[in-house]
């Protein structure tokens, strides 16, 4: 009996674990099953609720082969235990590289199609699942279905985004791209929330995102938008770091929370006087994985821990309603945002049914602070949201409510995804919920 | 290729440890021959190591059991043919219940012989090579803290286990003037498919065991190792507990 813990803290009861040991062999499903990956998203999308097993599928991390499609683009075909690290490292050696990857390069390739995970340049390429040839899907009746666009459609469409609800991925096949060493970065500032919509750059580039201090007024930040550079990787600039997953680990947890009060108002300042404006060169691995470097950041939130609250609202209604977001966290005493993320989204079409990249405008705010605490804040922050027709991110969202769930995704979507979905594996904490 | 004696042997490498360990060897550029029963999973591995080694082509493999005498003498050809080994790294294991073990007495004949007797076959022959060829090299294999004292849950396993050890510690007897090095890396509780099921603390990740057996390996350390470290105080411990205290332990 073991207790699955998820990034952003929230356990599991003891429950009982299973390993896929390889994605080339039949694997049995247990009765009630729930994948478990690198453990990365905030919530309780990978916590068994009571009577399910756990599918532990960290150690069927293989890079199986390297193919060019019949119309020549390159594909990879990787277990789903690999981490896009691992993954990236190895195409980096035939210069190629991931199309899509998310702020963290330690998520698992499974985990990264179950949440159809996105990355800073969603408004030019999509979101993961874009890029995915095929899938091998592990049904509880024992069968193995490939799933692409092409064989079982819906069934990948279900999976892609499916939040695991379809079965085990086991393996899949994904399109790479040429390789960049360094990314071309502009470095621009913006007062507030509104100001970013107003002042910012024509044409934002390949990459865009912007962080902002959670301790200003009105939400000034600083925008970075980047481009690849196509020529082969500037060592003085990548380093030799540059493919080195962690360069520092927070050994423990600390007694207390580093990033509340004044040690995050100290944080988000220096971060903010540190950055300069202007055009620089950067290592692609640093700029896409700014957090890698710290391993276990998530402990410097102290034992309450964190959470997330990631929303994204349509075009309409972007300024007005992240600005209400915004600002309604500045009505709760002492919970301001110690980290907050701006990112705009483009009108990419996704595959999934369940996807949460759609054109608007995303702001994702991490507060220290156990859920508990932060309850009547999210509430508010939820409220706003749907107020102006935005929608959550179940990967980020602490315990996303059934409502929540529904008013994020489409009534058609989610029945079309639950006619795909296997009864077996209905049983994480989060499924079970917003099932009920 | 283009040194002599370079090549880490590797049998039973389709197993978790062995993965873990060949991919930190992999990714340092090391020259690898990588030696499994399963055709399938051998494959797989080698693509994977492959893909993660800067010299990919130095990696390659071969189907072999074990079990087999005759396989000794075929694995030791194709490492020379690969231009020579520097290390024999045998990493194959075995563990059903003790249940299962005195249910079956072919189950326990083959717990005994593939954690004792086979690898400990392979290691003489491996070293009777190196010795031969003269030009150094070591012989490692992965044995267990099971093997350190004789205990009721798991007696097959552990006598076998015993049966490398000791077979190792003769070994490094024979060869201890002849520049052949034997090293026993003697591993803990180690989460793999093989303890699948297993209850307890203290087990750790084939992901942090990995680059410590490399690191074992790699350096010219011989004779019995702990890995992780910290099972040496403890067995040191419980070697040395008289039998009336050891008989009261659950252990």
């Amino acid at each position: 009996m073991e207790t699955i813990t998820s990034w952003g803290g929230v356990e599991s009861e003891p429950c009982e674990t299973t390993t896929l040991q390889t994605s080339l062999a039949p694997f049995s499903v247990p009765r009630q099953a729930t994948p478990v990956g690198a453990l990365r998203s905030y919530g309780d999308l990978a916590v068994p609720a009571s009577g399910s097993v756990a599918v532990v599928t960290s150690y069927a991390d293989r890079t199986l082969s390297f193919e060019t499609t019949a119309d020549g683009r390159p594909v990879v075909c990787v277990e789903a235990g690999a981490s896009l690290f691992a993954v990236a490292r190895s195409a980096s050696r035939l210069g190629l590289a991931l199309p899509v990857v998310p702020g963290t390069s330690l998520v698992s390739v499974g985990g990264a199609i179950a949440n159809d995970v996105h990355g800073k340049n969603q408004h030019a390429a999509g979101s993961f699942g874009n890029h995915v040839e095929s899938l091998l899907l592990a049904r509880s009746d024992g069968s193995v279905l490939n799933c692409s666009e092409s064989s079982n459609p819906w069934m990948f469409r279900a999976t892609i985004g499916g939040l695991g609800a379809t079965g085990l991925i086991l393996s899949a096949r994904l399109f790479l791209r040429p390789d960049f060493g360094t990314v071309d970065c502009t470095t621009s500032r913006f007062s507030s929330i509104e100001g970013f919509f107003h002042d910012g750059p024509d044409n934002a580039g390949e990459f865009d995102v912007s962080w902002i201090d959670g301790y200003s007024k009105q939400g000034s930040g600083i925008r970075f938008c980047a481009n690849p550079v196509s020529s082969p990787s500037d060592p003085a600039v990548s380093g030799s770091a540059g493919l080195s997953p962690h360069r520092f680990e927070v050994p423990a947890t600390p007694p207390f929370s580093l990033f509340s009060g004044l040690a995050g108002r100290g944080l988000n300042a220096s971060y903010r006087l540190l950055k300069p404006n202007g055009r620089s060169l950067q290592g692609s691995f640093g700029f896409l994985f700014p957090l890698d470097s710290v391993c276990s950041w998530n402990r410097l939130y102290g034992p309450a821990g964190f959470c997330q609250h990631q929303s994204l609202v349509p075009p309409e209604a972007a300024a007005e309603g992240l600005g209400a977001l915004f600002r309604a966290t500045k009505s709760f005493p002492g919970s301001e945002s110690a980290l907050c993320v701006l990112k705009s989204f483009g009108k990419q079409n996704t595959r999934a049914l369940l996807s949460f990249a759609r054109e608007g405008t995303s702001l994702a705010m991490d507060f220290p602070g156990s859920f508990a605490k932060n309850e009547r804040l999210f509430r508010e922050l939820d409220a706003i949201t749907f107020d102006h027709g935005g929608i959550l991110y179940p990967a980020k969202a602490p315990l996303m409510s059934r409502r929540a769930f529904e008013a994020s995704f489409p009534q058609f979507k989610r029945e079309v995804w639950a006619e795909q979905s296997d009864p077996a594996f209905l049983n994480s904490t989060f499924l079970r919920r917003v099932l009920s | 290729m283009t040194k002599h004696n370079q090549t880490t042997v590797i049998f039973g490498a389709n197993s978790r440890v062995a993965l873990e360990t060949a991919r930190v060897l992999a990714m340092a550029g090391k020259p690898l021959l990588l030696v499994a029963r399963n055709p399938v999973e051998l494959k797989a591995n080698l693509f994977d190591l492959r893909s993660k080694s800067p010299r990919p082509e130095s990696i390659s493999s071969m189907v072999a059991d074990i079990s087999d005498p005759a396989c000794d003498a075929l694995v030791i050809a194709e490492s020379e043919r690969l231009g020579g080994a520097s290390c024999f790294f045998v990493c194959v294991g075995w563990m059903p219940t003790q249940g299962e073990c005195d249910k079956d007495p072919a189950t326990a004949n083959l717990v005994t012989s593939t954690n004792g007797s086979d690898p400990a076959r392979f290691c003489s022959s491996a070293a009777s090579f190196l010795s031969a060829r003269g030009s150094g090299g070591s012989v490692c294999a992965v044995t267990s803290a099971a093997g350190v004292r004789g205990r009721s849950a798991n007696r097959t396993y552990g006598a076998a286990k015993a049966l490398l050890m000791h077979s190792l510690e003769a070994l490094r007897h024979e060869h201890s003037k002849n520049g052949v090095k034997i090293l026993d890396i003697r591993l803990g509780r180690v989460r793999t498919p093989m303890t699948q099921g297993m209850q307890g603390p203290l087990f750790s990740d084939p992901k942090t065991v990995g680059p410590m057996i490399a690191k074992a390996i790699e350096s010219s350390s011989e004779g019995a190792v702990y890995v992780p470290w910290l099972w040496l105080p403890i067995m040191t411990i419980i070697r040395h507990l008289p039998f009336f205290v050891f008989s009261r332990m659950r252990v």
